[in-house]
């Protein structure tokens, strides 16, 4: 494939504005059906058997060619990486290290920052939300075993943020949700989410208990700061010092303190089942989603972390990357055998809403594979079926 | 061990025999006045009272275990402040006793809680940080132990197993504490409740540390420190000072809840919420930035945050809430890491016994490994095996995949 070819291809369709964040069709679409069907975008696939680092970085490098280069997103830019470090550091998968089961791997983003750093970044910033902590992400990256040393040495001017609560920042920013939002209007964030030029959804291929499967959109969910957000969140302030997970955006039992705005419908299920799926659509339209990577390399299959019942270790050989999270996240589902046509009901959506839909209905982005353009490694020749993994062995459904 | 009232037949002595318990605190009584005379005959010390006991400090201990409280995913709000089981252990107050009665042998006086969750727990709860635990029986186990019970009988036998484990591996006496802070205070007067405080939650952080009291600060007292915390309320003066100042010229962080008239060093560029940063030399000092009574909880996480877990001598995963000991020998080449378990969870359970899987990361270089337990024969810690349990070796670390534990393990590390 000629890849100069590919990029003004790309300029000529508009999906430059695609990559810069405007990915819906409209400011709010709820009240009517979708004047328009929902973006498209390319997505790239690709195969890796290892996080051996010239493996990865051969890999990454062609996949961002094949997009369009990594140039048109980060050049000049200040790039966040959202990377997935969901539950405590002290939790493993068996003996298994972090980024092997549940983790973004780390070796994936080194390679990541250091082909951003060579793409032009002007400053890259790490960006999770720990599990309660409001210490530096580095921190809590250290106690997953990473070397944050490392990554830091693969680009110039790489940083670390914390988001779970104001972090360095003076204040939170209050980024609308464009199409009027699903639960909320609006969310406090840290700052880190609008200082940024470009955002990059930096995840890991899994199934989820709450919302059937997880790569780059619910990724987004650990944006929120639990200070405002959390379980033990201040009710007229934030509590500067969270502990505990996202009770508020969960089970909705009490409202997010006052500096956020309060929910649409208070009157709305208070079901996880119900509300993450739709929180999860709401942060990705007010936080565009640039660029997303779902590290599928080694995995866990049934469940997202490994307090799931049930779980197993996987190794999809897998990295897919993509402009639009919802045309991102709809491959990822293919390469995983779920349908991401599915409706609530059917797997892997048995108790939630398919938050693909939502955001498909919100135009965000299309789930319909007729309308996406997948480039390199054939999804039918790679795609790994995590449940027959799970079921070979011997153990049984987690449904 | 405490005689249990009920024992009255001097037969109960043959209880005793091959085991490590050599001294009977025994109430002073003509029912029981049989059992002294052959307890004195059979060489075993019979004392009747703890005060004024030559060499020997008697403290008033809690009864080990976790009071669990965890919420069952990771997704909901834990309870308690700090989101953890709150756990009650004397480690500490072992460790402190001992460090300021250097001479003295530190007995532990402590009863069993109704029901007892686990004697083995106990033991290892002082033992491990050098005390000696009297053996206290509750009247339903030693009831039971009189009538031969089975379960009754288990409970002893086990009981007696970590006693004489520690009795037959004695690392006090060959290995030195390692540590990555040390603790400066007078531990006493005004200083006693925020300093101990400090040294329970630092405990339950698992970092390394060294009680150093002011008044037996010595040249030595700083050696391979990375950090010093300074938890009084107020700043170290003459050549504590000097000597404070010297480290961190050199490269080491101090802590401090107050600072000094004239702070030397210049601002440092940091943000921390709680702490102003003050550069002197290659290191630097951090000084609470609130004049109010600082929470003890924050001093603990603060300290370990502001030091980094770049530092950390032992990083746990899956482990539970525990205590941790690490230890080395003088010339370096062996360490022993005693871990000491009050619960375990997962997949919302929670459990009063150890870890089904846990690893434990210890820093230096070392090659062969090998895990003691009370009730199993050691286990060389090689390549990992079928099930994964075994040793990985780094450059600058090692990994052990720890088999199921019950309430203690003892890893011994050579390089």
């Amino acid at each position: 494939m000629n890849t100069y070819s590919r990029r003004e291809a790309l300029k000529t369709m508009g999906y430059a504005a695609v990559a810069a964040g405007a990915y819906w069709n409209a400011p709010s679409l709820l009240a009517s059906p979708l004047a328009s069907p929902a973006p498209t975008a390319p997505v790239a696939i690709g195969t890796c058997k290892t996080y051996d680092s010239a493996e990865l970085l051969s890999t990454l490098d062609r996949m961002f060619d094949q997009l369009g280069g990594l140039k048109r997103i980060v050049n000049g830019k200040t790039v966040a990486i959202k990377i997935n470090c969901t539950g405590s550091p002290a939790y493993r998968l068996g003996y298994l290290p972090l980024g092997d089961s549940h983790y973004t791997n780390p070796q994936v983003l080194t390679a990541t920052v250091h082909l951003m750093g060579k793409a032009g970044a002007k400053r890259i910033r790490i960006v999770e939300s720990p599990w309660s902590s409001a210490y530096p992400l580095e921190e809590s990256l250290l106690q997953a075993d990473w070397d944050p040393r490392q990554i830091a040495s693969a680009a110039a001017n790489v940083e670390f943020e914390n988001t779970n609560f104001l972090g360095g920042g003076k204040k939170y920013v209050r980024l609308a949700v464009p199409f009027g939002g699903y639960l909320f209007p609006a969310y406090e964030l840290n700052h880190s989410y609008s200082d940024c030029d470009a955002f990059v959804s930096l995840t890991k291929m899994k199934e989820h208990e709450t919302t059937g499967f997880t790569a780059s959109m619910k990724n987004c969910f650990g944006i929120t700061p639990c200070s405002i957000y959390g379980g033990n969140a201040g009710v007229d302030e934030p509590n500067e010092d969270p502990k505990g997970g996202r009770g508020i955006l969960h089970g909705g039992k009490r409202q997010p303190s006052k500096i956020a705005l309060a929910e649409l419908n208070p009157t709305s299920p208070r079901q996880d089942g119900y509300r993450v799926p739709r929180a999860v659509v709401d942060l990705i339209a007010a936080r565009p989603v640039d660029l997303q990577i779902v590290d599928g390399v080694k995995s866990m299959a049934g469940g997202e972390g490994p307090w799931a019942p049930g779980v197993i270790a996987v190794q999809p050989g897998l990295i897919v990357a993509g402009t639009n999270p919802v045309v991102t996240d709809a491959t990822c589902m293919r390469l995983m055998c779920l349908d991401p046509m599915a409706d609530r009901g059917a797997h892997p959506f048995e108790h939630c809403d398919n938050m693909l839909l939502l955001a498909e209905q919100a135009g965000i982005g299309t789930r319909d594979s007729n309308r996406i353009e997948v480039i390199g490694a054939r999804i039918q020749d790679v795609a790994f079926n995590f449940d027959e993994a799970q079921s070979k062995l011997g153990i049984p459904d987690r449904i | 061990m405490r005689w249990p009232s009920q024992w009255r037949d001097s037969s109960a002595l043959q209880r005793l025999s091959n085991t490590h318990i050599n001294c009977l605190l025994i109430e002073d009584s003509a029912p029981l006045r049989s059992v002294v005379e052959q307890a004195q005959k059979n060489g075993i010390r019979v004392i009747h009272g703890t005060s004024e006991l030559p060499g020997i400090i008697v403290m008033r201990g809690v009864w080990p275990g976790a009071r669990l409280s965890r919420a069952s995913h990771p997704d909901t709000a834990s309870s308690g402040p700090t989101g953890l089981p709150w756990v009650e252990s004397n480690g500490w107050a072992v460790r402190l006793a001992a460090t300021l009665n250097p001479k003295s042998t530190i007995w532990v006086d402590v009863t069993p809680k109704d029901p007892p969750e686990s004697y083995p727990l106990c033991v290892a709860d002082v033992a491990a940080f050098g005390g000696t635990w009297i053996i206290s029986l509750d009247d339903q186990l030693a009831a039971g132990i009189e009538r031969g019970d089975g379960a009754s009988m288990e409970t002893w036998k086990g009981l007696i197993e970590s006693v004489e484990f520690f009795a037959t591996h004695n690392y006090r006496s060959a290995y030195v504490g390692s540590a990555v802070v040390g603790v400066i205070s007078s531990f006493s007067g005004d200083n006693q409740v925020l300093s101990w405080e400090v040294l329970k939650l630092l405990t339950r952080t698992t970092e390394q540390y060294r009680i150093i009291p002011i008044g037996s600060f010595s040249a030595n007292s700083l050696s391979g420190l990375q950090a010093v915390l300074c938890p009084d309320s107020d700043p170290p003066g003459g050549d504590l000072r000097k000597a404070l100042l010297d480290f961190v010229q050199a490269g080491g962080l101090l802590i401090m809840r107050s600072a000094w008239h004239g702070m030397p060093g210049t601002p440092a560029n940091w943000d921390n919420p709680r702490y102003a940063g003050h550069v002197l030399g290659k290191g630097t000092i951090a000084v609470a930035k609130s004049k109010d009574t600082p929470d003890a909880y924050l001093i603990a996480n603060d300290t370990v945050a502001l030091v980094s877990h770049r530092f950390d001598l032992l990083r746990f995963w899956d482990a539970g809430s525990l205590n941790a000991y690490l230890s080395e020998a003088p010339d370096g080449k062996r360490a022993v890491a005693q871990l000491v378990f009050y619960a375990w969870e997962m997949n919302g359970a929670t459990a009063a016994h150890g870890p089904e899987n846990a690893t434990v990361r210890v820093a230096g270089r070392y090659r062969t490994a090998q895990l003691l337990t009370f009730d199993k024969p050691p286990l060389a810690l090689g390549q990992p095996d079928d099930h994964g349990i075994g040793m990985v070796v780094y450059d600058d670390s090692v990994e052990l995949h720890l088999p199921p534990l019950s309430h203690y393990g003892a890893v011994e590390l050579d390089v």
